[in-house]
């Protein structure tokens, strides 16, 4: 047990990084449910490890890299998820796209680009990523074959990616005039 | 499936993956794509962070409105991460029980910390509505000056705010020219007590100022978690307009005031109302001050960094009127509220002026 508590700004920085660590994670280990196991894992680890952090060093990196060491960790004892990307795999994605910054400014194009989306895949995107279903309850609920639904997801996520990449250049620009 | 380009190849799989319907041939098809080109590794990470805030954003994005405040679902994932991490925050402070937390916005887990069970909690929070836990107090301003009882300004909600409007007329009607929290002006007739300036702050959280350099800064939230309330309110502006109520006592006076509002990045789908309140004071006949008149507009603001929200209010001011309050809050419920201090609300371009039927208008103040 540790001696002092978690500093404010330690604790400030873990619940800002929280929309940039999941992403990370999920990139690297591409099951959500596996990826949200992780995630608490990794927050538990960096608040028992609040008091080696040098308040000077770079609190995202070090986040990041726990979380890296906990993925491997994961893919090394457990054989729950048939996908696991190699050591070498992992390592190659570089942390910076999942800067806070850059994961701030995505989330304001995300936001504008989702309403942009036709309604009838706002109601697929809501049953998915809000209610969260999986694809066959998806397809029980709108009555329509399984195949169908997973085209519709990808189309929605692809709209979105081409979208985003569309807005993210507008939105800095925005930013920096302001 | 044939494809234009590894870019549309890559997205099909990505799309499989996160649907738990690839096979081992996609999946090995995806990690040789992955190997070939860091554009495509870059490619991919902005699809997956797509994915990740979709999983974060979707109950925000699907309107805030359309969500009551109380039927905040407290199962979704996103809480849940979050909760969790406040929560081993939490239980690791209860274990030390040691160095208390200077942080305002820690206050309560500092108090949790002391003691038990729920209820001592709760009665640690009403404690810290006191006057003695309030932030003037740690300033010292207490210890220079007499409060007046809070009756007096029953109708400002917030303690702080209650406070420092207190010592404001305080300051006002001891006609001091400098008080050292507060800008001290004169544009006749009415003076001003200002801290504006002492409360603002240049560019932070992503935010930038909606005018100038600077932007006001509202101080952290005090958290009622039994409620599951947070909220704040900070008197801003103090007008003594005794003289002008003297020099045209058969005129009908108007306030307008208005404001601009932001808020940090929340890693909650909450919502923050903002609130922009005037009142006017007058002495009643035991020489205390009371609330004769009042104007609050509210409204919820978005998670958007980038846009500014207007409130404006309007007051007629009531004959008789000495003291006008202007004051701003914040408040948060539900979930959020529990783990409301992450990111700062922000106000800019606080304009007041007063206009008089004979047409003369006095201000910006």
């Amino acid at each position: 047990m540790q001696d002092d508590p978690i500093p404010f700004e330690y604790s400030r920085k873990l619940t800002n990084i929280q929309r940039s660590l999941y992403a990370y994670i999920l990139s690297i280990l591409p099951n959500r449910a596996d990826a949200e196991d992780i995630l608490q894992e990794t927050n538990l680890i960096l608040c028992k490890k609040a008091n080696e952090y040098d308040p000077e060093g770079h609190f995202q990196g070090w986040a990041f890299r726990i979380a890296r060491y906990q993925v491997m960790a994961h893919m090394t004892k457990s054989r729950r998820s048939k996908i696991c990307f190699s050591n070498e795999l992992v390592e190659s994605m570089s942390e910076e796209d999942f800067d806070h910054q850059n994961v701030q400014i995505t989330q304001r194009a995300l936001q504008l680009c989702y309403d942009l989306l036709p309604n009838h895949m706002k109601e697929i995107a809501r049953l998915r990523f809000k209610e969260e279903n999986n694809l066959k309850e998806i397809a029980q609920i709108a009555g329509r074959p399984l195949g169908s639904i997973s085209a519709t997801l990808h189309r929605i996520r692809k709209n979105l990616m081409a979208c985003v990449q569309q807005k993210l250049p507008i939105i800095e620009s925005e930013m920096d005039s302001k | 499936m044939k494809f234009d380009n590894s870019t549309d190849e890559l997205e099909y799989l990505s799309s499989l993956l996160l649907d738990n319907l690839a096979t081992q041939e996609d999946y090995d098809k995806l990690c040789i794509l992955l190997k070939s080109s860091p554009q495509l590794r870059k490619h991919y990470a902005s699809f997956l962070t797509n994915e990740s805030l979709l999983h974060w954003e979707v109950g925000q994005v699907h309107g805030i409105s359309s969500i009551k405040p109380n039927t905040v679902r407290f199962f979704s994932f996103p809480v849940l991460a979050t909760l969790a991490a406040s929560v081993v925050a939490l239980l690791f402070v209860w274990g030390f029980k040691t160095a208390p937390l200077t942080e305002q916005s820690l206050n309560l887990i500092s108090q949790t910390s002391q003691s038990d069970d729920k209820i001592s909690v709760k009665q640690e929070y009403i404690s810290s509505l006191e006057p003695t836990n309030s932030k003037f107090s740690k300033l010292g301003i207490k210890s220079s000056i007499s409060l007046r009882p809070f009756v007096v300004l029953d109708k400002i909600n917030h303690h702080e705010a209650r406070e420092t409007a207190s010592y404001a007329i305080d300051i006002l009607e001891k006609n001091l020219n400098y008080d050292q929290f507060a800008q001290i002006i004169r544009h006749n007739p009415v003076v001003s007590w200002n801290r504006v300036d002492h409360v603002s702050v240049p560019a932070q959280d992503g935010i930038l100022p909606y005018d100038g350099e600077r932007m006001i800064r509202l101080s952290e939230m005090e958290v009622d978690v039994d409620a599951r309330v947070a909220e704040v309110s900070e008197t801003l502006q103090v007008l003594d307009v005794r003289e002008l109520s003297y020099e045209k006592p058969s005129h009908i006076t108007k306030l307008d005031a208005e404001v601009y509002f932001n808020k940090g990045a929340s890693v909650l789908a909450d919502s923050t109302e903002f609130s922009l309140s005037v009142h006017a004071l007058k002495n009643n006949e035991n020489l205390e001050k009371k609330s004769i008149g009042m104007s609050k507009n509210s409204l919820h603001v978005d998670s958007s960094l980038i846009t500014w929200e207007k409130v404006e209010s309007q007051l007629v001011i009531p004959p008789g009127t000495e003291f006008l309050v202007v004051a701003l809050s914040a408040r948060q419920e539900g979930t959020g509220a529990l783990l409301p201090n992450g990111n700062g609300y922000y106000a800019d371009h606080l304009k007041i002026n007063l206009m008089t039927d004979d047409g003369s208008v006095i201000g910006p103040l």
